[in-house]
Order: C-alpha cells, then sequence, then structure tokens
C-alpha cells in the first residue's frame, strides 16, 4: 500500500512537473531573449541562459522607443491598452450587472424577449459584425480613439447571462426583507446585490480584463494613429519591420512588459477569483 | 401595538384561488397563531399582510388604516422568515441595523436600540460576527432582533422555528413567549406544527385549503373542536375517530355499542371522536366496558400510546406511567362526556 502510494505520488509529481515546464518554457525564452543584445540574437544556437542586456533592453523599450525610427514607446501601448482592458472589463460589468437587475428583479412587458435578445448576440461577436460595427463606428467618428476601441465590445451577452445566474441564486427572502427594511429596488441593487455577489464580479473582471488586453483584430482596425497602438498590435507591427530583420530582444522585451498587467490582476484578485468561481453560500 | 383585520381576503394565483375568502379579528397584542397543514395558504395570508403578496380582494386593516396600498415599509409591521435572510455579508449588527439607518435614525439611536435587542436576545458578544460564523439558533435570535429593533406594531412570524433542532425549538418557543409578555405587541405567527401552535397562541385560526376550519383558543379548540379536521389536527396522537349509528340512546359501532345517558346526536350516521388521553382502559371487564386486544405498545417515557383496533378502525389510547401493560387482552371504556360528535359527511360538528 504505502509503495503504491510513494509511486503515484511520484508519478503524478512528474507529470505536473511536466505540465510547469510545458507552459514556463516559452515564458523563459522570452526572458533569456529579452536580455541579450540584437547581435547575440542572429546568432545560432540561441541563447538559453539569461545575457547581461536586460536592463539596457528594459530602458530602450521604455525610455528610447521601438520601431524603425525609435518612433513608438512601449510605454504608451502598454498605457493604451491597460485604458482600453479596464473601460472594457468596467464596462462590461456595469452594463451587463444593471441588465441582469432589471431581468431578474423587474416584471416589465416582453421582460423574456429581452433577455433572449441578449442571449442571441452570443452568436454574434465582434468578428461576425466586424463591416456594419466599423462603418457605425467611424460614422460616429470614434475612430482613433478609447471609445471607439471599446465601446462596440463592452455589450455582452455573457456577463449579463452569468450575473442572471448569480441573481437567481439570491433567495427571495432577502429581497423581502430588504423591502421590509425600507430598501428601494437601487439601494437593494447596491447594498445587497452588489456586495453578495462580490466574488463573482471580481471573477469576471480577471476574465474581462484579459479579454479586453488581448483584443488584437478590433484596434488593428480602429487607430491609424501611432499613438492608439495598443500592446499586443505593437508587438505584432515589430515582427513586421519591413527593411531589417526583426529586433528580437526588443520584442521579447516587449512580449515580458505586456505580460505584466494580466499577471498583476490575476495575482491580485486570486483569491476572491477563486472564491468566485467555487463558492456556493448565499 | 394594533389590531389586524381581515376581511373577505381573497387570493388567486393565475385565476386559480388559494385563499378562498378569509374574514378574522386579531385584537391587538394577541399572539395568533395560524396552523394548518402544508399548502394551505398560511404564508400566502401572512404574506398579504406583510404586503409581499398582492390582495387579489378584499382587504386587510392594519389598526383602523386600510394595507392595501400601503408599501410593506410603511405598514409598521416586522416580519422574521423561516431561512431567517439575514444579509449574509453584513455584520449581525449592520444587519439590524439596516432599517434604520435606511429610515435615517441617528447614529446613538440606532446603537441604543441594537444594543437593547441584542441585550434582549443575548446577542451582545455576536455584534460583530457574519452570519455564516454563528449557529442556527443564534440567526434565528439575530433576524428576531432585526425585527424588534423597528419597534413594529406587529410582528409576523413564517415558521420561524422550523430549522431548528428540537431542543432549540423547545427553548425559542419559550423565549419567544416571554418576549411577547414583555413587548405586549400583537404577533401573528405561521407553523404547520400544532404543538407550537398550542403552547404559543393566544387565539389559534386553523386553515384548510384556503378556508378557515376554526378560530378560538387553544382550550376552545382542543375540546370542541368543529370538525374532524381540527380534531384530527390538533393534539399529539390526534383525535380517535370511530363510525357508528345512532338508534335512539344506542350508539351502535361494528360489533359492540354503548348506551348514551345524557346526550343524542342529531343525525343517524355519525362519526365519533375520542381523545386518546381520555379512554379509561382495566386488564379486567366492568359494565359497559368493551373488550380489546393491545397489539403495541409505544413507551414516551412519560406515558405509553397503546395501539389496538375496534372492528377495523384503528384506537390509540394514550396512558400514564405506572399502569404495567403487555401486549395482550383489555377492557375499555368510553365516558360520555368525552365524546365528540361528527357529521358522518360533512365532518361538522354535531350539537348534542
Ligand atoms: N407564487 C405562486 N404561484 C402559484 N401558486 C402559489 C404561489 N405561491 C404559493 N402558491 C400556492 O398557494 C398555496 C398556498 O401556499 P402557501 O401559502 O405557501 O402554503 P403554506 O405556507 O400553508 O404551506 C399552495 O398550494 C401553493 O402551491
Ligand atoms: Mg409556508
Amino acid at each position: 500500500m504505502v509503495e503504491r502510494r510513494i509511486l503515484s505520488s511520484a508519478f503524478s509529481h512528474l507529470i505536473l512537473i511536466l505540465g510547469v515546464i510545458l507552459v514556463a518554457f516559452p515564458i523563459w525564452i522570452t526572458f533569456v531573449a529579452a536580455s541579450h543584445d540584437a547581435v547575440r540574437m542572429t546568432q545560432v544556437p540561441l541563447p538559453l541562459l539569461p545575457g547581461g542586456h536586460f536592463f539596457d533592453n528594459l530602458y530602450d523599450a521604455l525610455i528610447r522607443g521601438v520601431g524603425n525610427a525609435r518612433e513608438q514607446s512601449v510605454g504608451m501601448m502598454l498605457f493604451n491598452s491597460l485604458v482600453m482592458a479596464l473601460m472594457i472589463a468596467i464596462g462590461k460589468i456595469c452594463i451587463s450587472l444593471l441588465s441582469a437587475f432589471a431581468i431578474v428583479y423587474f416584471k416589465f412587458p416582453f421582460r423574456m424577449t429581452f433577455f433572449w435578445l441578449i442571449f442571441i448576440t452570443l452568436m454574434l461577436p465582434v468578428e461576425v459584425r466586424i463591416l456594419p460595427t466599423f462603418a457605425v463606428v467611424a460614422n460616429l467618428g470614434m475612430l482613433n480613439n478609447y471609445f471607439g476601441l471599446t465601446v462596440p465590445l463592452i455589450a455582452s451577452a455573457t456577463a449579463t447571462f452569468m450575473f442572471r445566474q448569480v441573481f437567481l441564486t439570491v433567495p427571495d427572502e432577502l429581497l423581502e426583507a430588504a423591502r421590509i427594511d425600507g430598501a428601494g429596488p437601487l439601494r437593494f441593487f447596491k447594498d445587497i446585490l452588489l456586495p453578495v455577489s462580490r466574488t463573482n464580479i471580481a471573477a469576471l473582471f480577471v476574465i474581462l480584463f484579459i479579454y479586453g488586453w488581448n483584443q488584437y483584430l478590433w484596434p488593428l482596425l480602429i487607430t491609424t494613429d501611432k499613438d492608439m497602438y495598443t500592446i499586443v498590435m505593437g508587438i505584432k507591427q515589430m515582427l513586421e519591420a519591413a527593411e531589417e530583420s526583426p529586433e528580437w530582444h526588443l520584442i521579447m522585451m516587449t512580449t515580458l512588459l505586456a505580460m505584466l498587467p494580466p499577471v498583476a490582476v490575476v495575482i491580485s484578485m486570486q483569491k476572491i477569483f477563486i472564491k468566485g468561481l467555487t463558492e456556493t453560500e448565499k | 401595538m394594533a389590531d389586524v383585520t381581515l376581511t373577505k381576503l381573497v387570493k388567486n394565483y393565475d385565476n386559480t384561488p388559494v385563499i378562498h375568502g378569509i374574514d378574522a379579528q386579531f385584537p391587538a397584542g394577541e399572539f395568533v397563531v395560524i396552523v394548518g397543514p402544508s399548502g394551505c395558504g398560511k404564508s400566502t395570508v401572512l404574506r398579504m399582510v406583510a404586503g409581499l403578496e398582492e390582495i387579489s380582494e378584499g382587504q386587510v386593516l392594519i389598526g383602523s388604516q386600510v394595507m392595501n396600498d400601503v408599501e410593506p415599509k410603511d405598514r409598521k409591521i416586522a416580519m422574521v422568515f423561516q431561512n431567517y435572510a439575514l444579509y449574509p455579508h453584513m455584520t449581525v449588527f449592520n444587519n439590524m441595523a439596516y432599517g434604520l439607518k435606511i429610515r435615517k435614525h441617528s447614529k446613538e439611536e440606532i446603537a441604543r436600540r441594537v444594543n437593547e435587542a441584542a441585550e434582549m436576545l443575548q446577542l451582545e458578544k455576536l455584534l460583530d460576527r457574519k452570519p455564516r460564523q454563528l449557529s442556527g439558533g443564534q440567526r434565528q435570535r439575530v433576524a428576531m432582533g432585526r425585527a424588534l429593533v423597528r419597534k413594529p406594531e406587529v410582528f409576523l412570524f413564517d415558521e420561524p422555528l422550523s430549522n431548528l433542532d428540537a431542543k432549540l425549538r423547545h427553548q425559542m418557543r419559550v423565549e419567544l413567549k416571554r418576549l411577547h409578555k414583555q413587548l405586549g405587541t400583537t404577533m401573528i405567527y405561521v407553523t404547520h406544527d400544532q404543538v407550537e401552535a398550542m403552547t404559543l397562541a393566544d387565539r389559534i385560526m386553523i386553515l384548510n385549503a384556503g378556508r378557515i376550519e376554526q378560530i378560538g383558543t387553544p382550550d376552545q379548540i382542543y375540546h370542541e373542536p368543529v370538525s374532524t379536521f381540527v380534531g384530527g389536527f390538533i393534539g399529539s396522537p390526534p383525535m380517535n375517530f370511530l363510525s357508528a349509528a345512532v338508534d335512539n340512546t344506542q350508539l351502535n359501532f361494528a360489533d359492540y355499542s354503548i348506551t348514551l345517558q345524557n346526550r343524542t346526536p342529531s343525525t343517524p350516521e355519525v362519526t365519533v371522536g375520542i381523545r386518546p388521553e381520555k379512554i379509561a382502559i382495566t386488564p379486567t371487564p366492568h359494565p359497559h366496558s368493551i373488550p380489546v386486544r393491545i397489539d403495541f405498545v409505544e413507551k414516551l417515557g412519560s406515558g405509553k400510546l397503546l395501539y389496538t383496533n375496534l372492528g377495523d378502525e384503528p384506537l390509540v389510547i394514550s396512558i400514564m406511567n405506572g399502569m404495567e401493560l403487555e401486549n395482550g387482552e383489555y377492557h375499555i371504556s368510553l365516558p360520555e362526556e368525552d365524546l365528540h360528535f361528527f357529521d358522518k359527511d360533512s365532518g361538522q360538528r354535531l350539537t348534542t
């Protein structure tokens, strides 16, 4: 019995370690590449151990700028991505909280029709409706600004649906107790419903932040101004530097920087995030 | 303190009536228990008084004011729910204070009232806890505290003790009764448990399928049930029922009969009811006694329940300790003054 337990435990550890290596190796390579200079990155074999140019590269990426004429600042791109991801995540959460609140707690004509209408938009992500959406955004003069970047991505059936499910698990008696206590609908929403779904909101925030951060196609269409480039676009563009060979050390440094904000969000929200996915007690 | 009046109260759910016109008046300061089997409409009546359920027809009056269109928060009521309905993210203190905060009472006033209620319910040490850190009984107290701080005219309880274990239920029952004595506020209490009804109530209203079966004091209801439904619902174990035919002064059961001295039911076919503890049992025969065979004895500690049959109708006899009994042959008598007569078909009480 004891041997078998040791064996199975060793086996599961082996699998886990393999998994970690599989996930971590590309990140390690990114880090290593970001710490060498341009010359070393053109020589074969590529390095597997870090070099001594990490801070030079960091300086280049953040201060001197990248791109053909050193005209793009990674800092600006990070800032754009951050604004976009935050606006998308917060916008989506606000809108879906309110629409789920309306659908669950108010009786109005065609309530279920509205719910299904929202639900059907699940089948219409931006990629499917890209031409009409672009036309609308262009006509509204929202090209090359944060609203054009985010507003079309904000409406969210998934989040609405999720909050609906969360609200449905809140016992009716809680609403009734609040009514007797004298809380109106908005007060109930603010004082009871929001705190009760706090962990779900955090979980959704993490997911949506990363969704927003990783947007590629839409920002590519909407922004022509270099000051509005997002980091994911920026990396792609650096790869396509026409005349020269790509500056791998700077690309990898930018990639490394691009990974930081989502990682920070995940780590800082990890505790409530996991609670939000697993907690059932209301 | 306010009295509560229900006039021709009707509730329809999608045109299906579940409450069929209830008329009742509960004087100020009374402890009223609405009791009935599950699904008979008790909660619906209570929720119409609370304002949580639309009133289809009729009126609810609290004091002299018609409440039909008054918001729950303005009805001067407070309600305690079966599953407590505490706000899970608020501390005990905030749970109790929430209603007062909305009503914009001053900080000092809120603290004073909450502490007063906490003291009354022995919650002082728990004020900083969240509901999930409390036991069932403590949560129940917090729910009561939340009702208490409002200083309502009428307390409404919907099966507040059903989620507690038997011992705690008994303890809370005693506390509730004490609380009522102390406050003197009108209380309307819904339960399916006839023991709670009998022990708590000044007045019991028995509901059966959306209609009032009987309203009265626990004594009236126990000693003069208006129907076989009430007799069978109140009392543990419930009243025994035997069918019999009346022939002048003879009461003929399936295969034996007794002679009535003073009472004559007005119909020839009756259902006779008798409480299990009113049946006298002896090992030896005596005049007018009926032989029975005890099949099964259930020991309760304080007494025993004896199970037997008369003809093919089951009969339960309840005796105190002190009498040694085994399964076997015994003789019982049914004292005339303890018999209840009901119409065989309608189940309504017959005058004698
Ligand atoms: N929202 C509702 N819609 C339709 N029928 C309901 C609703 N609520 C209760 N009922 C019906 O009304 C009757 C009385 O319910 P209720 O008052 O909850 O009973 P009790 O509290 O006595 O167990 C039941 O038959 C129940 O099925
Ligand atoms: Mg009920």
